[in-house]
């Protein structure tokens, strides 16, 4: 989409400030939900049902004294925060949330999602190695394996939609959902694994290995406070709200839906919808799971998701050669 | 039944023992005995008093007594033979500076301080007053570096370059009380683990001899935050019979009534953690949920929740009314239906069973030489509840079954105290309607005199076996000794020893399959310098004419 170079720059603080709020909101739904499901109230004090809790603790641990350790690798320390926060607002810009076009777009942007993956990644790594105690190198060596494992899935999952779009732009393929179907309907196995895999990305159980509080104490975050925890933390919802948003994008198609062509305003709230409903999926796996056994995680991640990943490329390889 | 005073040393059941041979005493016991209940100390006339208590599970004790001087006092270890007395053996030296000859761990410590200082004499001879321990402590200049649970270098049998040795512990959001293993991992697989206790000393063996029979019940309750009622009745009970007093039926049938209302809510409550350890949060926000009603019951009979301090010697301190006794069964019959519905979705839960099964897997030869009791040693398999062999309280007219289950291990154990709730619900509605009429509250409290002798007793808390010795000495107000032996303490030699070659993740569940209550087994007194403030100044001697303002 080429627009003038100051609309640009205006949606891009929109959507900016956007996802900062929307990214602590969804915080507070996932609370809500697993709260519900283990008979709590959860946060219900801060604004109607709580719902500013989210953002008043990231302004309370803002405020707090950052403890800095002797040895602490500076230079780690302060740039892993800025790295996380900047490039998943970045990766945000090119999700289709405001309108059909993203705010930033370029042939083939579908591989921007993967410098993001990676950089957040690497901006946790970062923060967990940049002080060397048992907890944090146990917890960091965990995170590494888990990326490794997830990372192939997505990549896999990714090279499916490709294959059925037949383009790695993520407008094109939303448009191709608008003028077809949604690729929920014709690759089911892939949405599922995706958004289990999704689990592992995010640290949630049954995959939240490497901050297990009862075996590695916070894992990786177990020496951050004050600040850089608020900013650690940020990136953690930050995280949830565009890897949610992109399974939206990619296998929901995006915001689209009934008059959604027609009045502007509904594609953004579609969009808030669906982002919604597999944010409640993944708070109810999070309320049932038992976390998985640290030396079973190739067996209970890495195994079976990619089997069912190769079934659906079958399916569809076989779907496909059917049309043509 | 339950408690029994010591025959005089005629070689029967208490045999007296010279300290060279006791090795191949233990050994010939140890056949048909083998499982060891505790080693007592006693400082008395100028010697340490060793009382080695064994059973062979159906209750059948007899003791071995060895008598060594006060000066240098010093024994062969029988941890050869049987590997949980190491950690009795440790306690004694820490507490009476006996010599264990061939001890494997000869210089660590695990009650005492390591600021404790290494000359002093140990804190639980006679000889030492409180004025004097509390003048030793206050003296000590700067802390002790602490002698390494399992040193790296040396004789050791790990290359530093391959090992790790993990801290786990005194502070870890695994732990609900402070201790520490040092775990020795090769990548995430255990390769040793020691245990160090002790953060909380209280010294409560040593405040015990400072205050009457009536005062040191309220002390003795305050050792387990859970199973404070066992401890209170265990103390009773031995003090029962120390005293010659006898309670009324009525009293047994509610002792028993709130003892088993503390087993449903530990056991309870351990089944929550044991999902919270797995990682597995809802499954302990449901249970604790549950457990709240148990809770409040014991609120309404006792007045409080924790210490509930109901139990005196002679009776109980109130009476429940029938109408109250309703209630109980009323509730009971809806925790009942909530507990069976949650427990028997989650036990079934196949991700919960891969993290439990086979995870932590001991043999019963093993249990049985580590001297495990309770919910552990029947989850490997042997019936072993004093409830049943021992009979105390009201426990002989009613019914119920010692839950074992086949396999020893996370899972199996998780299994036995689910059943045991159920079994615990049966044993509550039984006493609802047999509970017989009559006075349970004695007319006075005991504020008499001790006779001379001994007497020991053993209950049967959610944990397994609690082994209470009390001494009393003619014309005393206050017990000549008391030793408390807390069913985690044979636990956690089991505990550590099942560690080995499982993974980090799986610690979690190890080291709390047994339901460790680390702040029971510390008895000590700690004292941290700086802390001189805060520290409560420690009763004297209570005078013989003191009164007690309040009726209790």
């Amino acid at each position: 989409m080429s627009s003038a170079p100051l609309l640009t720059s205006i949606l891009t603080i929109v959507a900016g400030i956007i996802f900062f709020f929307l990214s602590f909101l969804f915080e507070w739904v996932e609370r809500k939900a697993v709260a519900r499901i283990q008979k709590r109230v959860g946060p219900y004090f801060t604004g109607p049902g709580g719902i500013f809790q989210p953002f008043v603790d990231f302004l309370k641990l803002l405020s707090k004294t950052e403890a800095i350790s002797k040895g602490t690798e500076l230079l780690f320390y302060r740039a892993s925060p800025i790295i996380g926060v900047t490039l998943l607002t970045y990766g945000f810009l090119h999700l289709p949330f405001l309108s059909q076009s993203p705010v930033l777009n370029f042939n083939g942007d579908l591989l921007v999602i993967f410098i993001v993956f990676a950089f957040t990644c690497l901006s946790y790594l970062m923060a967990g190695l940049s002080l060397r105690t048992p907890f944090t190198v146990v917890g960091t060596g965990r995170l590494i394996v888990q990326y490794s494992l997830y990372e192939l899935i997505f990549l896999s999952s990714f090279a499916l939609i490709f294959f059925q779009a037949g383009s790695a732009t993520i407008s094109d393929i939303v448009r191709y959902q608008m003028i077809n179907r949604p690729l929920v309907l014709y690759q089911p196995i892939g949405f599922i694994v995706a958004v289990f895999s999704l689990l592992a990305k995010l640290e949630k159980p049954p995959f939240d290995l490497p901050h297990a509080k009862q075996e590695v104490a916070a894992g990786w975050m177990s020496e951050l406070s004050g600040r850089t925890l608020a900013y650690m933390r940020l990136i953690g919802n930050m995280d949830y709200l565009f890897s949610i948003s992109l399974i939206v994008t990619l296998f929901l198609g995006g915001g689209s839906g009934p008059f959604a062509s027609q009045i502007i305003v509904l594609w953004p709230i579609y969009f808030l919808i669906k982002a919604l409903a597999i944010a409640l999926v993944l708070s109810y796996i999070e309320g049932v799971a038992v976390r998985v056994r640290s030396i079973l995680l190739p067996m209970r991640l890495g195994i079976p998701l990619t089997s069912l990943l190769v079934v659906q490329a079958v399916i569809l390889a076989i779907w496909r050669m059917g049309l043509w | 039944m339950g408690a029994v005073s010591l025959p005089k040393s005629d070689g029967t059941t208490v045999k007296l023992v010279p300290s060279e041979s006791i090795v191949d005493a233990v050994k010939e016991i140890a056949t048909t005995h083998p499982h060891l209940v505790g080693i007592t100390a006693v400082h008395a006339d100028s010697n340490i008093e060793l009382l080695y208590s064994f059973d062979n599970f159906r209750g059948e004790l007899r003791h071995l007594r060895v008598i060594l001087p006060d000066k240098q006092p010093s024994i062969d270890s029988i941890s050869g033979i049987l590997l949980g007395a190491y950690i009795y053996e440790m306690e004694v030296r820490d507490m009476f500076g006996v010599n264990f000859n061939g001890h494997p761990l000869p210089n660590t410590r695990l009650l005492l301080p390591d600021s404790y200082p290494a000359g002093a004499p140990p804190p639980l001879l006679k000889t030492v007053t409180m004025d004097q321990l509390m003048k030793l402590l206050d003296s000590v200049q700067e802390l002790q570096p602490p002698s390494p649970a399992i040193p790296i270098t040396g004789s050791s049998r790990y290359s530093a370059e391959s090992v790790v040795i993990l801290p786990f512990g005194p502070y870890h959001p695994a732990l609900k009380e402070p201790e520490h293993f040092a775990l020795a991992l090769e990548g995430e697989k255990i390769v040793e683990a020691r245990p160090r206790i002790g953060y909380v000393h209280r010294g409560i063996e040593k405040l015990a001899e400072n205050r009457t029979f009536l005062q040191a019940l309220f002390l003795v309750e305050r050792v387990c935050g859970i199973c404070s009622f066992h401890h209170s009745w265990t103390y009773t009970l031995a003090a029962e019979k120390l005293l010659g007093i006898t309670p009324g039926a009525r009293a047994e049938y509610l002792r028993t009534l709130v003892a088993e209302l503390e087993r449903i809510h530990s056991h309870s409550l351990w089944i929550g953690l044991l999902g919270y350890w797995a990682g597995f949060d809802s499954m302990f926000m449901w249970l604790w949920s549950a457990r709240e009603r148990i809770m409040k019951l014991l609120e309404m009979i006792a007045g409080n929740r924790v210490n509930k301090s109901y139990i005196t010697i002679g009776g109980v301190r109130a009476d429940v009314s029938d109408e109250k006794l309703k209630i109980v069964q009323r509730e009971i019959e809806e925790f009942k239906k909530e507990f069976k519905k949650i427990s028997e979705a989650v036990m079934s839960y196949e991700p919960l069973w891969e993290r439990t099964k086979n995870i932590g897997s001991f043999t019963a030869e093993l249990a049985i030489s580590a001297g495990a009791v309770g919910p552990t040693l029947r989850g490997a398999g042997i019936p072993y509840d004093i409830r049943k062999i021992e009979p105390y309280g009201a426990y002989p007219d009613l019914s119920f079954e010692v839950i074992t289950e086949k396999g020893g291990d996370v899972l199996s154990i998780s299994t036995v105290r689910v059943k045991e709730t159920f079994e615990s619900i049966r044993i509550i509605e039984q006493i609802v309607e047999k509970i017989p009429s009559g006075n349970p509250v004695p007319q006075t409290f005991f504020m008499g005199t001790s006779k001379e002798g001994e007497a020991f007793a053993r209950t049967e808390p959610p944990r397994g076996e609690l082994y209470y010795y009390l001494r009393g000495k003619v014309g005393s107000r206050n017990p000549y000794r008391v030793k408390i032996r807390t069913p985690t303490l044979p636990n956690l030699v089991l505990a550590a020893e099942a560690l080995k070659g499982y993974t980090l993740a799986d610690v979690p569940l190890i080291l709390t399959m047994i339901d460790p209550c680390f702040s029971c087994e510390d008895r000590a007194i700690v004292y941290v310098k700086g802390m001189e403030p805060l520290m409560v100044k420690l009763p004297r001697s209570v005078p013989a004419n003191l009164s007690l303002g309040c009726p209790i």
